[in-house]
């Protein structure tokens, strides 16, 4: 029986191997894609981190808290160091709020200040943003196959639908079988590399598979790293709805 | 001899009314002349020196690299170790202020405290709470200050008047300052605006706030660090000797960084400059200097010109005189001498008069000035718009000098036409006369 | 009669006659130079920004205001008819638009300037950029002014990232190959500037046609939809600051006069005094004091006369060599000035007639003003050499 098992078991790897070069052609990008949002975008969820920020010169780390309702609203509540505990952001109806206890003021981020580097990490604050989710923004496609860290990955091709939306093309690097992302590329218009994204540590929390680790790096500038470590994760908890109210912006 | 000389000067008024004021005038003339132009040239220096440049800094190559981006991850780390070495390692005369350039976005917020505006500034960072420091007195803060007053509490801020103006924010606003720290983290903090100041140099009236050093260090995380330590030397210091002393350093400098504090990051590289070495300040010295000795040679000689003239015209008053001294046997060359002496003492005394004309009037300029407009707004130059003339030892000296040479010279090249003329000529138009 | 006495009068004074013509020379010179320098000055700073900006002014899309950064970006717009038909002689057109660009791997924020290769209304150093073709290919080709090239530490042959938004806002970023640093003369469009080809720069932005301005040679009259900027408003300061200098050396100039009128006003005194016998006989001959005050007053314009004579023996081979030479005023490029260049004075006859007419007069009544008091004087005392002391 045992023996039999063990047979089976190596046939069927054998098996899965022979086939998977043939799998390109035969999965739907576009259905994948909507696969790793809902695994990604869970309707609720709450999320408690590490934001480490490597700026070349200095290391700081930023511990944060965030509630998430979908991709459009969420809402952060940063915890440490000292001099960011009781900053707050918040993201509703495409606006970007931040309150610092410091000026106990809400600030919108608009204009000028989008295109700046949120709490000095490679990631803007219109990357924040982003309140879309992929399968909706982007048509995908599969470029190829591709191993990436000893996984087989179809390399997804994603092209924006409106002219609006900030990178208009993207490249993800997804685990077809178990519908994870492992990276991630951003690009101009033009096709320039922009910002590399590593989805790492994936852990089973209820039926999902969810990485613990985000790697932001932008590639424009030199030797700078972003790495947002998930401490705790929580799906389809209930939040509040004072979270996502201009008047949680306040002390 | 000289009493008796002076006495005949005085008394009479044809010979010594008009080379006197010829000298008088002449003098004034150029002590004005050198003042403004001094106090324009001058003014042009302290300003950027007191607001921006010092005559010395020491700023950290990689921030001056990238200057116009006020880059404050490239500030230099080891404040009070550094302040220790500028000490040991400069004349003691030398003065030196930690100070900070930054740049942020100034937000606006409306009576609910919602974002109005968000503006990007240029802010500097001193020590502006230190009562009666040098380094209010340099920057001339008192005087500065249109409304409200210095920052005595944490995060006070003082705004350019016309910045405040286009903004529409008035005393009492408080604004918050968006921008990095130190490490790339993000800085928002609230401060109030407590004065309004007017240096009169447009570039900076419309964009520049003012913190506090201490301040800045708390906002941007910089604890021991600033971005710019500016040296300033006493009044009567010259540009080339901050040369001198800036050279003088650069020996230690070397060596301090070839063993460098424990603080400073990997690529710090200090560097001294001097006042010359930024902006142009240099290049444009040489040309002033060069531009100043013209002008200043051009009335010169013409002076020389129009006093040879009046000392003509007083020694034909005296050909009578003369002739009767020479007729009494008096020898030619000391005729010339006492006419030398006379031509001394008027010069003296119209160089005196001269300079106490000239010298009032270039001090009414320096105090008061004269308002230019913002006419210098855009040419990037940090001249103050109300142009002020200076008066200076030196100014005095090109004016004095000249002066008396151009009397004496004057009178004795008059009074070679008196070697011409027999005494019996000379005679004869006594009787005439 | 009177011409020729006050002739012989003026040549027996000799010396002093000579002095007296020769300071007033000088002072005809250094007026006329300093004039003509600033002239050079405001011919060449003007020249320069119409050369390399300004044209005949700007037909402009309304609201745009270069000084305020977060506005400008939006407000193109494809031209009018009338503007396109202009020959590339008469029109250059411009789109602006901001960029982010990385040398070094920092960030530095630029103005994006494309202007189109065909125009030859502005001039600058972009011939580089002409031999690239309307595609963008691998790199986008830039030139960049030696003012932001030191500051950005950039030169010839380098390549870097330049990053911008399109007309919807999607980032976009490509390599830049500099592939040239120019001397653009006018610091307003080098400081911060990445200039590009206008095909490329609206290909990039998806702004196709569009413009923020379009410089002409000539004013059009109104236009629909844009407004004009005349060249007086575009360089305002300028001509302000251009004013004060102006002001300031006539001033200098004023007491340079002063000196010059002291001396012949003191030559006449002089004359008179020497003279009051020969004016008592002329007197007591029956002469009209009055034509002695002329024939006197002559002998001062004579030095006037003189001095026009000298002044351009000696100044036209000055000025002769000086527009050989010129006034390095490099050292201004620093400040903003849009002038980089050794400048050259620019003589104007109108000016230099009127000036010269100035100096005449006021040596004329410098001359006439001491003799004036011929006509209150006694003979008799005057034949005794009395009359005046």
């Amino acid at each position: 029986m045992k023996a039999a098992f063990i047979k089976t078991s190596v046939v069927l790897v054998c098996l899965l191997t022979l086939v998977a070069p043939c799998v390109a052609e035969e999965i739907n990008a576009q259905k994948l894609l909507e696969q790793l949002d809902e695994n990604l975008w869970a309707n609720k969820k709450f999320i408690s981190g590490r934001l480490i920020i490597d700026n070349g010169r200095k290391i700081r780390t930023l511990t944060q808290d965030s509630w998430m309702e979908g991709a459009t609203r969420s809402y952060s509540h940063y915890k440490s160091p000292a001099r960011e505990k009781g900053t707050k952001m918040l993201k509703i109806g495409g606006k970007l709020w931040m309150y610092t206890p410091r000026t106990d003021r809400k600030i919108l981020i608009a204009g000028h200040l989008l295109r700046q580097s949120m709490m000095g990490s490679d990631l803007s604050y219109e990357d924040m943003m982003e309140d879309h989710k992929l399968s909706h923004a982007y048509a995908a496609s599969v470029e190829k196959m591709e191993e990436f860290e000893g996984v087989q990955c179809a390399v997804l091709h994603l092209v924006a639908h409106d002219k609006k939306t900030t990178y208009q093309t993207r490249k993800a690097w997804v685990n077809p079988i178990t519908k994870i992302v492992l990276k991630e590329e951003r690009f101009a218009k033009s096709g320039k590399i922009l910002k590399r994204i590593l989805y790492k540590d994936y852990k089973k929390i209820e039926d999902r598979l969810f990485p613990h680790t985000m790697i932001f790096k932008d590639l424009l500038k030199e030797n700078t790293k972003t790495t947002y470590k998930f401490d705790v994760i929580q799906f389809d908890i209930e939040i509040p709805a004072r979270y996502f109210s201009q008047s949680i912006l306040k002390r | 001899m000289i009493g008796f000389l002076l006495r005949g000067v005085l008394r009479d008024k044809s010979r010594f009314l008009f080379p006197f004021s010829v000298v008088t005038i002449g003098v004034a003339l150029v002590v004005s002349l050198v003042g403004f132009m001094e106090g324009v040239f001058m003014g042009m220096i302290d300003m950027t020196a007191n607001l921006d440049a010092g005559h010395l800094r020491l700023v950290n190559k990689p921030f001056y690299d990238e200057e116009h981006l006020r880059p404050l991850d490239r500030s230099l780390a080891g404040q009070k170790e550094t302040r220790v070495w500028l000490k040991k390692n400069s004349p003691e005369q030398v003065e030196w202020f930690p100070r900070i350039r930054w740049g942020a976005i100034l937000d606006v917020p409306d009576e609910n405290g919602e974002t109005l505006s968000q503006t990007p500034v240029v802010g500097m960072a001193l020590d502006l709470k230190t009562k009666n420091s040098m380094e209010l007195k340099r920057m001339k803060m008192e005087e500065s200050l249109v409304s409200g007053r210095l920052p005595e509490s944490p995060n006070e801020m003082l705004m350019g008047d016309q910045l405040a103006e286009t903004l529409g924010v008035g005393l009492g606003q408080s604004v918050t300052v968006l921008g990095q720290s130190f490490d790339g983290g993000m800085v928002a903090d609230n401060y109030k605006i407590i004065g309004l100041v007017k240096f009169g140099v447009s570039a900076m009236d419309k964009k520049m706030v003012l913190i506090d050093i201490s301040d800045a260090q708390n906002s941007f995380y910089m604890e021991d660090m600033i971005t710019d330590w500016l040296g300033f030397l006493p009044p009567q210091y010259s540009l080339e000797e901050y040369e001198v002393v800036k050279k003088d350093m650069q020996e230690p400098l070397k060596r301090w960084i070839a063993s460098p504090p424990e603080s400073w990051a990997k690529d710090d590289h200090p560097l001294l400059l001097s006042v010359r070495d930024q902006q142009n300040i240099g290049a444009i010295a040489d040309k002033f200097y060069v531009i100043q000795s013209f002008v200043v040679g051009i009335f010169t000689f013409l002076m020389i010109l129009v006093l040879w003239n009046a000392g003509i015209l007083s020694g034909i008053h005296r050909y009578g005189e003369m002739g009767l001294r020479l007729a009494f046997g008096e020898p030619h060359w000391k005729l010339i001498l006492t006419l030398g002496i006379e031509g001394l003492m008027v010069g003296i005394l119209g160089a005196i008069a001269g300079s106490i004309f000239g010298g009032a009037y270039t001090y009414f300029l320096q105090e008061v000035g004269f308002n230019m407009g913002d006419n210098f707004a855009q040419t990037g130059m940090m001249i103050n718009d109300v142009v002020r003339a200076r008066l200076t030892i030196g100014g005095f000296v090109q004016a004095v000098l000249p002066g008396i040479f151009a009397s004496v010279a004057g009178t004795l090249v008059a009074s070679l036409a008196i070697y011409k003329r027999s005494e019996a000529n000379l005679f004869r138009e006594l009787e005439a006369g | 009669m009177n011409w020729d006495i006050a002739k012989k009068n003026f040549y027996r004074q000799g010396m002093r006659a000579f002095l007296n013509v020769l300071v007033t020379a000088l002072s005809i010179i250094s007026l006329i130079f300093m004039l003509s320098l600033l002239n050079g000055f405001q011919a060449q700073a003007t020249r320069n920004l119409v050369a390399t900006d300004v044209g005949g002014g700007h037909y402009r899309v309304p609201g745009f205001d270069i000084l305020s950064p977060t506005e400008w970006e939006d407000h193109t717009l494809k031209p009018d008819e009338s503007l396109l038909k202009l020959s590339d002689k008469d029109k250059a057109e411009v789109l602006v638009q901001q960029g982010q660009l990385y040398p070094n791997r920092r960030l530095y924020p630029v103005q994006i300037r494309g202007v189109s290769m065909e125009q030859s209304l502005l001039s600058l150093p972009l011939d580089n950029l002409k031999k690239y073709g309307e595609q963008i290919e691998d790199v986008i080709p830039g030139v960049v002014g030696v003012k932001m090239a030191r500051k950005a530490h950039l030169k010839k042959g380098d390549i870097l990232t330049l990053k911008w938004r399109d007309k919807s806002g999607a980032v976009d970023a490509r390599d830049i190959l500099i592939v040239d640093v120019g001397d653009m003369v006018n610091p307003r469009v080098d400081d911060g500037v990445v200039w590009l080809r206008l095909d490329h720069l609206r290909s990039m932005t998806d702004r196709q046609g569009e413009v923020s301005w379009v410089a002409v040679r000539n004013y059009m009259g109104p236009i629909d939809g844009v407004e004009f900027q005349t060249v007086e408003i575009l360089m305002a300061d300028l001509l302000a600051l251009l004013k004060q200098d102006r002001m300031n050396s006539k001033i200098l100039w004023a007491i340079l006069m002063i000196l010059v009128c002291t001396s012949v006003f003191n030559t006449q005194i002089l004359n008179i005094f020497k003279r009051q016998k020969e004016v008592g006989t002329l007197m007591a001959l029956g002469m009209e004091p009055m034509r002695i005050v002329r024939i006197f007053t002559l002998e001062g314009a004579l030095a006037a006369i003189w001095a026009l004579v000298i002044a351009a023996l000696l100044g036209v081979p000055f000025f002769i060599w000086f527009q050989g030479v010129g006034f390095d005023v490099s050292h201004l490029s620093e400040a903003s000035f849009p002038i980089r260049e050794t400048i050259y004075p620019d003589y104007q006859p109108k000016e230099i007639f009127y000036s010269l007419l100035i100096v005449v007069f006021l040596v004329v009544m410098a001359a006439w003003l001491p003799v004036k008091k011929i006509i209150r004087l006694d003979p008799t005392l005057a034949l005794r050499g009395r009359a005046i002391t």
